[in-house]
This record gives structure tokens, sequence and C-alpha cells, in this order.
């Protein structure tokens, strides 16, 4: 009498109704009572992208245009990322009586919080098309490449999602070990420095080439902006996918049962 | 609904689940004590809370839950309600099933009352447009009608259970779970849940209902099982299960053995 992961998923996505209109209240109530509403949720993405880029394109010595579009969607994948997984460490806890109501399908309320995510990201695809726009490395070719390096950080997500949530139903460690990994992980993912700047054979490199996020990043950016992706970035997200969905399928399959008696 | 007959039938059913507690045998107030309650990790322990559950349930079957407290009665609910998976045994389930055991129910307190209705339509599994024709019933009974626009959050304590209450039993399914008879708001909507109560336990096919009343009992269920310790202690006819219990009341309260 176990879960499946790969079935709940699959019974998630074909009745989104639950989860896509709890994430759609989530954000139109989020804004409802501020003057500027909506704007606010464009606002990181122009600050970081423009006011952070231009800065540490000074710093860096690098070019404003060549360097905003190279922060700023790095930063954009990392959040989209970051801000998933730490959400779904307490997604059990705050859906607490949507489960113990029986409703114990895990992926609906894991979805609910990558769908916020989700739509900050496309929000603003906007501010990084400008970026792009204005970068003299943007490829056109790198365009075909998007989409299904986007699907693959997507999966990615999927399945260290429901890891996380599930562990971190148990364990409140879980929560805190995240947010603390996480914010460490953003001095070793290539955003304010570009790959080139620490090589595979330095110990910084080594180090950043470790970090998951560092892949993710570059294999969505550097098509887009003709970087070199280096073959330890294309072995590194097959190996990484594929063990992370067993370790997933086991965890689900071992402890999603015991997610309404813990939270 | 459909016209399929409900069943629920549980094979022995039972639950354990891993449990960490502290060890409190020397309970004295000292450092070492404050100490140890810093550095000692819990200890793992697997607890049975549910064993040997064994019943049939047919249309126009009434179960009455009886026990202590901490007998488990809440747990088995969770159970039959589909929130817990049984560690051991079958649990056999046709037609839908709504538990009325918590009325503070998933809401967004920033969202409106109507958005809030939707929401937990939705949960419910209600179809979009199907939703949209309970929300004025729902406002209706709950008394809310004035209040559909505004934030949830604005309501009162009393106003809330109203609304949740509303809304569980806005839609009528084939197999009904209740904890305890619920008394929420004040005496005029007790009385007309009540009314609604009784109407939804006769159009169920099947009912269990946890309860500590004896004429409660009696007047809905036709039969009953008893729990002590988490086992079952006996299924039957709701009288001869309330004679057992009544006798199983006085006498000492069996301690309850942990496995390591």
């Amino acid at each position: 009498m176990s879960r499946s992961l790969l079935q709940d998923y699959r019974d998630t996505l074909r009745s989104p109704a639950f989860w896509m209109y709890a994430t759609w209240l989530d954000l139109v109530t989020k804004y409802r009572r501020s003057r500027l509403g909506m704007f606010w949720a464009f606002f990181p993405p122009i600050l970081y992208t423009f006011g952070v880029g231009s800065f540490f394109a000074h710093l860096q010595g690098m070019g404003t245009g060549k360097f905003v579009a190279h922060l700023g969607i790095g930063y954009m994948i990392f959040r989209f990322v970051t801000v998933s997984l730490s959400e779904a460490t307490t997604t059990y806890a705050g859906h607490a009586n949507f489960i113990l109501d029986g409703r114990t399908r895990l992926t609906d309320y894991i979805l609910r919080v990558v769908a916020k995510a989700l739509f900050y990201f496309v929000l603003a695809i906007p501010v990084m098309a400008c970026a792009l726009a204005i970068s003299p490395d943007f490829q056109w070719i790198g365009l075909v490449t998007l989409l299904p390096a986007l699907i693959l950080v997507v999966l990615n997500i999927a399945w260290m999602g429901a890891v996380v949530s599930v562990v971190g139903a148990r364990l409140q460690d879980v929560y805190e070990l995240i947010g603390s990994a996480l914010m460490f992980s953003f001095l070793f993912t290539p955003i304010l420095w570009t790959a080139s700047s620490a090589p595979p054979d330095t110990l910084r490199g080594g180090i950043a080439r470790a970090n998951p996020l560092f892949h993710l990043v570059e294999i969505v950016r550097a098509p887009l902006l003709g970087e070199p992706i280096e073959h330890l970035t294309y072995l590194y997200l097959a190996l990484f996918t594929l063990v992370g969905w067993l370790v997933a399928i086991m965890v689900y399959r071992r402890y999603a049962r015991f997610v309404p008696m813990w939270v | 609904m459909s016209t399929m007959p409900a069943k629920l039938h549980a094979y022995s059913v039972g639950l354990d689940i891993p449990v960490f507690t502290q060890d409190q045998r020397s309970v004295r107030a000292s450092l070492s004590l404050l100490l140890r309650a810093a550095f000692q990790p819990p200890k793992r322990i697997t607890r049975t809370l549910l064993s040997g559950i064994d019943f049939q349930l047919q249309p126009g079957d009434r179960l009455g839950v009886v026990g202590r407290n901490g007998s488990g009665k809440s747990t088995l609910l969770k159970v039959l309600v589909g929130a817990y998976t049984p560690s051991r045994g079958e649990l056999a389930v046709s037609g839908e099933r709504q538990g009325l055991l918590n009325l503070s129910l998933g809401f967004n307190p920033e969202a409106t009352i109507v958005e809030n209705i939707v929401l937990r339509g939705i949960a419910m599994g209600l179809k979009a447009s199907r939703v949209e024709s309970i929300i004025d019933e729902v406002l209706d009974f709950a008394e809310l009608s004035e209040k559909a626009g505004h934030r949830l959050r604005t309501l009162s304590s009393g106003q809330r259970m109203r609304l949740g209450f509303a809304l569980a039993t806005a839609v009528r399914h084939e197999i009904l779970i209740m904890d305890e008879w619920l008394g929420t708001g004040d005496a005029a909507f007790i009385e007309k849940a009540k009314v609604r109560i009784h109407s939804h336990v006769e159009s169920a096919q099947i009912v269990v209902l946890a309860s500590h009343s004896f004429p409660l009992l009696r007047s809905v269920c036709n039969k009953a099982i008893l729990l002590e310790g988490g086992e079952m202690k006996g299924f039957g006819g709701v009288d001869e299960i309330l004679e057992q219990y009544a006798a199983l009341l006085k006498t000492p309260v069996a301690v309850v053995e942990e496995a390591e």
C-alpha cells in the first residue's frame, strides 16, 4: 500500500485544477492589497538584471551589455530552482488540513510551490528578453536548446522537490539545511562570475562543478550567450537526473505514506 | 452521486508508526537534566496505533466507534477517510468518502470567502461548474451572503466554523465519516446543523460515527466497534458492543506495550 511517485505525478498533471487554482489565489491575494500590485513581481528581476548586473559588470571589468544578460538569466534560473526547493520543504505542513482530509496525492502540493516559482520565472522572461536584446553575445541558435534545457531543469526540480518535501515533513532540519545550502551555493554558481574564470582544474572550479546549480544554470544560459558548455555538464546532468529520479522514487515509495502522520 | 452500492471493508487493518521519544525516567530538576534534554537524541521506537481492525460494512450500515480517550478512535477514522495508509491488512472501499473530522479546513486567509469556497470545492474533487452551483447554497447556509467578497481573515472563529460546516456538508457522499456530533456556532445554527447532519446520515449509504454518547449511538447506529489500546476488542450489534464497553469502562486502563 505504498505510493508511487510516477503515478502520483501523472495524476497530478492530469487533474491540475486544485494546485493551479491554489497557486493563482496565492499570487492574486499577495498583491491585492498593494498599490502597485503586480509591479512588485517584476521588480526583483529588473533590479537584479540591470541594477546588480551593471554594478558587477564594472567590478568584473566586463561590458555592461555582456554581463547584464549573463547575470540576469543566471539569477532567474537560480531563483526558480531554489525557491521551489525551499518552499517544498514545508509544503506538506502548510497543506496539513488538506492532507488529513484524505487528499494524500502529495505531488499536488509539490507542484503548487513549483508552479508559483515557475510563474515568477515566466514573469521575468520579458526582462531577460530585453537583456538578451542588448547583449552583443546573443545567439539566435541558442533558442533551439532553450526549451529542452528548461524541461531538464523542471525534471530535476520535480525529483528534488519530492525528496526534500517528504524528508522535510519529518525533519525540520531539512528546511534549515536547504536554506543554508542554497544560500551558500549561490557563491559557487556562475552568476556573479563566469565559468571560464574558474577552470575545472582549480580547486574553486572543482568545488563549483560539484554544485548541481552550476550545471543547471550553464545548460540553459550558455547556448544563448554563445558560451561553451563543458562535456562534464552533460555527463553530470544525465547522471544527476537519472540517479536523482531513482532515489526520489524509492524515498517516496518508502516514506510518502507516513507524511500524513508527520504533518 | 453514483448509484453503485457503497462498501467499506477492513481486513485485519493495522497501523504502525515510528515515533521518537525522549527519555523521561529520571525527572529531577538539575543542571544535568537540562543538558541531557538538549543533547540526548530521541529514541526511535515503533508504535502500534491500530491492530486487528476487521469489519465489513454494507449499504445501510451505521457504525458507531467507541473506546476510551486515546484508544485509537480518531486514528481509525483517519485511516477510513484515507489520510493514513494502513501498514498491515487491507481496506477495500467503493463509493466516495466524506470526512467530517476537522472543520477548520485548509483556507487561504487572504482570499475572499467565495474564492475559498471554490478552492475547497475543487479540493473535494468537484468540477468547476459544480463548484459554481454550490457557492450560493454554502453562503446561504453559513449566513455569510453579505460577506461574500470579504477576506476570510475578517471572519470570526464562529463564522469560520459555520463556513467549514456548510462546505463540508454541501455535497452528499456515499460514505460519511464523522468524529463526534458537531456542535458549532450559536444555538440557532446548532439546531440547523443538527437537522442537516440528520438528513446526511439518512441519505448516506454508510455512516461511521465516533462518539461517547450512548443515546446518540443507539439512535443512529446499528453496528459498533470497540477499541482499546488500538486493538479491536469487539465488533457487532450496537447494543451488544455498548454493553461490552460499559463493562470495560469499569476496569483499569491497560498499559500499551511499545516495541523497541
